[in-house]
Order: structure tokens, then sequence, then C-alpha cells
């Protein structure tokens, strides 16, 4: 039991981390197409797309590597729990809209390849649920030190 | 929750560097074309536009291999991102560098606007999406398409 309660954060910090720098990186790599995946949400002006697409990649990035880093790793974590609800908000917008796009969550995935919104959902709904426990636990851990 | 907050912050500034770089390094104005009021976008040609250029544009068939196989414009290139690697060889040996390049899909989908785009990164800068897609295509050449 201890050992578990020593050793689930750095799963969770792994778990969070992975997630986020492989989106990253593979949202990084092509951020003009990475646009078009944000415009087909038909939620923000083009120019706001673009924008976006070059920057948001490296939040998550170096949210990702923050979650290993212990003066910033709350901050990390904080910016994690914004972007999966972000993630998840546009997610449910677009299916209640019924549109059939790509979701671009993990970069550049061919339009055709309509993204299944239910799954998308859970698996943000787990990152969230996991990035709130790590929050709490690096939280206490902080006031103790 | 304060520090977690500047925490953020921080991160949030840090990232604009890599973000600049990014900008600079592949300039959206090049790759993009700007989507105007009326939902189309600045690479949108049509036919008619198309049809008074010389020499003629290569034409590039953005919609799966099924539909291209069912019908097509004479003498396009099939090429879709499902399998981009491997169309790619056959659209290097068609084009000429320099030749514009007009890209088409179903008037529906966004297929053919990824397309033109992956074009560009790829070097070619004279690409152009045609508007009303195959079915405007099709609807203009009845006898062509039924072949």
């Amino acid at each position: 039991m201890n050992l578990w309660s020593q050793a689930w954060p750095w799963v969770a910090r792994l778990g969070l981390a992975g997630v986020l720098a492989w989106a990253g990186w593979a949202k990084a790599r092509n951020p003009p197409l990475f646009a078009l995946d944000i415009e087909a949400y038909r939620l923000v002006p083009g120019a706001i797309a673009v924008a976006t697409a070059y920057y948001l990649p490296f939040v998550e990035i170096f949210a990702a590597v923050a979650l290993f880093i212990r003066p910033v790793r709350r901050g990390g974590t904080l910016l994690a729990l914004v972007l999966f609800t972000t993630f998840t908000a546009m997610l449910a917008l677009a299916w209640a809209r019924g549109l059939q796009i790509n979701c671009g969550c993990f970069g550049t995935a061919a339009a055709s390849s309509a993204t299944n919104y239910a799954w998308s959902i859970a698996r943000n709904a787990l990152l969230f649920g996991l990035a709130v426990a790590l929050f709490r636990r690096d939280s206490r851990a902080d006031l103790k030190s | 929750m304060r520090a977690a907050l500047c925490q953020a912050v921080l991160l949030l500034v840090l990232a604009l560097v890599p973000a600049a770089i990014a900008w600079q390094r592949l300039p959206p104005e090049k790759f993009l074309r700007p989507t105007g009021d009326d939902g189309d976008t600045a690479d949108q040609v049509t036919l008619a536009q198309v049809a008074a250029w010389q020499p003629a544009p290569l034409w590039i068939d953005a919609r799966t291999a099924a539909e291209h196989a069912s019908g097509h414009v004479p003498g396009s290139i099939l090429l879709n991102e499902d399998t981009w690697e491997a169309l790619l060889p056959g659209f290097i040996m068609a084009w000429t560098p320099g030749q514009r390049i007009v890209v088409y899909c179903s008037a529906s989908c966004a297929a053919s606007r990824r397309v033109a785009v992956r074009l560009r990164l790829a070097g070619a800068s004279e690409v152009s999406v045609l508007k009303g897609g195959w079915e405007g295509w099709r609807s203009a050449h009845p006898e062509a398409a039924a072949r």
C-alpha cells in the first residue's frame, strides 16, 4: 500500500506527460495543417485558429515537461487541467452540432478519419481525473515541505 | 493556488518562444489562404478560371482511391492524405516544377484544402482548390465524366 502511494504520482505524471508531449509534438511538426483542424470546429475566426495552431502545441509540451520539475509542476498540472477542459468542451460542441471532423487531438490525421467523440471525451475525462488527483497530491506535498 | 497560477503563467510565456520560432520557420501566409466572409478561401478557383490557364494545370484528385476509380478529371493524379506517402511519388513524376496545380475533392469535403497545404509544404507554390469540387466538374462535363 505504501509502495503504491509513492508510485502512483509518478505513474500519473508519466501518463499525463506522455499524452501531452505526444500530442504537442505531433501538432508542432505541422502547424498549418493543425490550423485547418481547429478551423473545422467552426468556433473561432481563421486568424485565431492559425495563432492557436502555432502556440498550443508548445503549451502542451511545456506542461508535460513541467510535471517533472518541482518548482513548476503544479503550474504544469493546472495547464493540463485547463487544456483537457477546453478540449472536452470543443469536442462536446462539435458532437452536439453533428460535425464529422477529425479532432486533431494527436496531430494531423487525415480529415477522412472522423473522430469518435464518445471515446475522445471519455479519454479526456480520465486524464482530467488523473490531473486533479495529482494537483491535490502535489499541493499537499508542497505545503508540507 | 496562487503559486500554481504564477507557474502556469510562466510556462505560457515560455511557450511563446518556440511558437515564434515555428512561425518564422513555417510562415502561415505561405501555406494557408484566408477564408472570406462567404466561406470561400482565397485559393479557390472556378472551372472558368482554370479553363483560361495556359499551360494547363496538373489536376490532383484528393478523394479516396475508390472514388477516383469510379470517375475523375481526365489526367488527374490521385493524391490523398490517407495514403500520402505511397501516392506522392506519382505526383512528383507527373508534376513539372512551376506548373500550376488544381486540387479537387467532393464539393462538401475539406480534403482538397488539406492536400493543397501539404503540397505547399512540399514546395509547390501555385496550388489552388477547385470551387464546387468533383460534382461541379462532372456537371460541367457530363460526357467526359461518364467515360
